[in-house]
């Protein structure tokens, strides 16, 4: 729905997404914003949008290939792992740190392929099975061939004269890429490629009676996404200075799906919503699991046990609520938002 | 030659009986799969819980290990309502990928709760049967192996005739294929897939109280739900006894790995092997030795 | 009169199938000729939708060749057979529900876009030059099948009779040389049958509004029409072949048919 008076006259307009010049307004200043956050914030939020940044662009990967392509994928974790661990074992051998970190994103594509590989065959939840050997297979490789079992130092990222070891730094660095790659992950939806992959999810049948190669559009959904987890995970072990097999568990993939899930499948805003809303539960979980600790009898299991739980108990929750409340997911209530802002009556004036 | 069969046997004797854990495991999947459909991601989970319960009863009350089992599978089927009621009847209708979402939010919960009432820590529970056991050429069978299977088959015998002599049978493989026709033929869908839940859910819960009075329970042991399912694949979805011949192979593949290629290789080969078998097994025959084919229609 | 000679478009030559152990179709031998409406009637499970699949490539028959533009079809995935020109529609809709009009019909204009990877991802520039002109070859099909009111509607949520020509749209959008329609008429009402006629029609001879898009107003001159309503295909069939129990039982014009004995007798059943 098109905002009060804007009228479409020709078919480029109709394809536009940003239709009027306040658009253009609202998109600029916040890339203003994002990019002048370091000025008024500490060190520790600038972690935390770090942080946010990362998992955005892996969620984007992981929407492209299971929201957009329907290729429910349970290992996106593990390809951020083949990512870190390729990053930090090339950059160990001397090559420069910008390179390793593609073609780490490449390895870890070429692995996803690899593992897609049996997505013309089997569908849904065999696949997600799939996915799931996948995510303990990598896992297992990666510790037992590529120094998994003791990880592999990074040295901090430098460009030009710049030392990017501290987050403020980083920032910059993941609000680039993040920025690129959101363009490309949207500029994909909007053309032959992004059909092609609903297409495959909405009714792998009637694709190939399209014409469209529904086996080759899966692996190469497998790819893309799998390049942009593989990024994401050489950008976090270039953040730590270290990679490491603990951020890239089955916990962790199941996470990244929910972010897909709660944040509104099919949608490229969606990774947004869904990685700030994520990571900011899992935050508060972590602030306020020690303040709730206090509260209840000192020594008692239940105390003890707060930390470690109430991710699990917020995780469960929030996933749980959404399916039966929300199953479109944020986008969807933000679109709401959005168009009941827009049939308000001053719109009219 | 002796000794290189008492090798054989000290590696094949484990993986059988960890097989027959896998197996009754595996049939709690496939109770669920074969009356609604749905798949089952929380396995594991409800396989600890089961553990859980039982020390609850037999440490934390002091009462016998049998008396214990007992009150355990009463309190399951209890937790089974409850869950059932919150996570699977809001969703009954829609597509079965909700259902499977839904259910790995069950398992955080669970493991949450786990946590919460019991902390992260190794708990014990007394062997159900005596220790010692049969020899068989210098290697023991243990009493309690042997009883869990025992129990297993029961179980499986129990539930392969429950399945075929009763009215629910053919009703809950009514669901599995599409719960709103079912819903559209009179057939009580909310009670039927309630009814079904509970049985998978108690079978896991069972197989996890024999494994935790053999072994140990905690929480990290829910990853065994994953090898749950893979046998439960192997032997074909639709099939109950299949869950046997899925366990046995890879009890027995876990055990001859871990003896004769673990030692070589990096890392634990074992538990990768089974997630490596179901891998070939949905590359090659995804509906497994005794499940069935579908074909597409357009 | 100048009788042209029809040729052979596709030639179904001796093709068999089974299922398991049902034969489904027996030796069929069919010539599908260019410049024609060919009707294929039958009762149901007589194997008529069976035959489009096997020409459309979603089952592969066990003996016989089915041979398009030199080529045996039988074997090559279905997408494939799509872009050698063979358009189709499905019995039983096989829509993208969740889409709009709008985009199911520009999903069918995927064989005409040429923009890779690369050029998608960068989108402005040739990607959007071709996403326009495709947009217009969208747009000219919905005012010919009259489905403006709906372009952005989401197809799931339509009633039955405008997701067949929603259908019908998208195998147009596929510039088919070739149409195969699967029981258009299934489920319609006297008005809305005559409708659909009418549509097929100008499809078959081409439009007189003068489009951009060429081959609307060409209009594909291969159709092959399975359907139930005898009195839609004695109207515009010119050729009609009969199944029966998967075997091809008669062919011919809509006259010979219609005093077809064994036509008959398949269709009302025989005296005992």
């Amino acid at each position: 729905m098109l905002p009060c008076g804007i009228r479409n006259v020709s078919y480029a307009d109709q394809l536009a997404i940003i239709r009027t010049p306040l658009q253009w307004v609202y998109l600029i200043v916040a890339l203003v914003f994002a990019f002048c956050l370091p000025l008024f914030s500490n060190s520790y939020l600038m972690t935390f949008m770090v942080y946010v940044g990362i998992t955005i662009i892996s969620a984007l990967g992981l929407m492209l290939l299971s929201g957009y392509c329907g290729q429910v994928s349970m290992g996106h974790a593990a390809f951020m792992m083949v990512g870190a661990f390729t990053t930090a074992n090339l950059n160990a051998i001397g090559i420069n740190f910008f390179l390793a970190l593609i073609l780490g994103a490449l390895v870890s594509a070429g692995v996803g392929v690899i593992f897609g590989l049996p997505s013309g065959k089997i569908k849904d939840f065999y696949l997600v099975l799939s996915t799931i050997a996948a995510q303990f297979i990598i896992s297992y490789v990666i510790i037992g061939w590529f120094k998994g079992d003791v990880g592999v130092h990074i040295p901090a990222v430098q460009i030009g004269g710049w030392t990017l070891d501290h987050a403020e730094g980083y920032w910059y660095l993941v609000l680039t890429v993040l920025i690129i790659m959101t363009f490309v992950a949207k500029s994909i939806t909007r053309t032959k490629i992004g059909r092609a992959f609903v297409a495959v999810r909405d009714n792998d049948i009637a694709a190939e009676a399209m014409g469209i190669n529904t086996y080759g559009y899966k692996l190469l959904a497998f790819a893309i996404g799998c390049f942009y987890a593989g990024l994401a995970g050489g950008l976090w072990a270039g953040f730590i200075n270290f990679a490491t097999v603990d951020h890239y568990s089955l916990v962790d993939s199941i996470w990244y799906l929910a972010i897909v899930i709660v944040g509104g499948v099919g949608t490229i805003t969606g990774a947004f919503f869904g990685s700030i809303f994520i990571r900011g539960i899992k935050e508060i979980s972590y602030i306020i699991a020690p303040w709730i600790g206090n509260m209840l009898p000192a020594g008692s299991a239940l105390a003890d046990g707060i930390t470690l739980s109430l991710p699990y108990l917020f995780f469960g929750t929030v996933l749980v609520l959404f399916i039966i409340y929300e199953p479109r997911g944020l986008a969807h209530r933000w679109e709401i938002l959005k168009e009941s802002g827009r049939l308000w009556p001053w719109g009219y004036w | 030659m002796e000794t290189q069969i008492t090798q054989l046997l000290t590696y094949i004797i484990p993986g059988i009986s960890k097989g027959l854990v896998y197996a009754l495991i595996a049939l709690g999947f496939v109770v669920i799969y074969k009356c609604t459909g749905i798949f089952n991601l929380a396995l594991g989970e409800m396989m600890v819980v089961g553990g859980y319960v039982l020390y609850y009863f037999a440490v934390q009350l002091g009462l016998s290990v049998w008396i214990a089992l007992i009150l355990a599978v009463i309190t399951v089927v209890i937790i089974g309502v409850i869950t059932n009621r919150l996570f699977i009847r809001p969703l009954i209708g829609q597509a079965p990928m909700t259902m499977v979402i839904s259910t790995l939010a069950l398992g955080a919960i669970i493991i949450a709760s786990i946590i919460l009432l019991w902390g992260s820590q190794t708990l014990y529970v007394p062997k159900l049967f005596p220790d010692g056991g049969i020899t068989i050429m210098g290697s023991v069978l243990q009493w309690n192996y042997l009883g869990f299977g025992l129990v297993s088959l029961v179980i499986l015998v129990g539930l392969l005739l429950f399945f075929r002599y009763s009215r629910f049978g053919l009703s809950m493989m009514a669901i599995s294929e599409d719960q709103q026709s079912a819903q559209a033929l009179g057939i009580s869908v909310k009670n039927i897939i309630q009814m079904a839940w509970i049985l998978g859910f108690v079978t896991a819960a069972i197989g996890g109280m024999m494994l935790t009075s053999l072994t140990s329970v905690q929480y990290g042991q829910s990853v065994m739900g994953l090898i749950g399912i893979a046998v439960a694949i192997l032997g074909g979805l639709q099939s109950l006894g299949g869950v046997i011949i899925g366990g046995l192979i890879i009890g027995l593949i876990q055990g001859l790995v871990s003896g004769y290629l673990d030692p070589y290789m990096p890392g634990s080969l074992q538990d990768v092997s089974a997630y490596i078998v179901m891998m070939i097994i949905l590359l090659f025959r995804p509906h497994g030795f005794f499940g069935w084919e579908r074909i597409e229609r357009v | 009169m100048i009788q042209v000679e029809k040729q052979t478009k596709i030639k179904v030559d001796k093709i068999s199938l089974s299922f398991g152990g049902a034969m489904v179709l027996t030796d069929i031998e069919l010539d599908i000729k260019d410049n024609e409406i060919c009707a294929i009637i039958g009762p149901n499970g007589s194997g008529k939708t069976c035959l489009l699949n096997c020409i459309s490539g979603f089952y592969k028959p066990q003996q016989g060749q089915i041979i398009y533009k030199g080529k045996n079809l039988i074997g090559l995935p279905p997408h494939k057979i799509t872009t050698m020109g063979i358009g189709r529609t499905f019995q039983n809709l096989e829509l993208f529900t969740g889409l709009s009009t709008l985009d199911n019909l520009r999903a069918a204009r995927h064989l005409f876009i040429k923009s890779g990877l690369l050029a998608s991802s960068i989108y402005f520039g040739p990607a959007h030059h071709e996403e326009i002109k495709h947009m217009r070859v969208v747009e000219e099909i919905i005012d010919f099948l009259e489905i403006e009111p709906i372009r952005n509607r989401i197809v799931g949520d339509l009633p039955y009779g405008l997701r067949k020509r929603v259908e019908l749209g998208r195998a147009l959008a596929l510039e088919p040389e070739v149409l195969l329609v699967d029981e258009p008429m299934a489920g319609m009402n006297l008005e809305e049958k005559e409708d659909l006629t009418r549509f097929l029609l100008d499809i078959h001879m081409g439009t007189e509004f003068g489009y951009e898009s060429e081959f609307l107003n060409r209009g594909v001159k291969c159709i092959v029409l399975v359907e139930h309503d005898m009195g839609v295909v004695m109207d515009i069939a010119e050729r009609i072949t009969v199944f029966d129990f998967g075997r091809k039982i008669a062919e011919g014009t809509p006259n010979e048919i219609r005093g077809d004995e064994r036509v008959i007798n398949a269709y009302l059943g025989e005296e005992i």
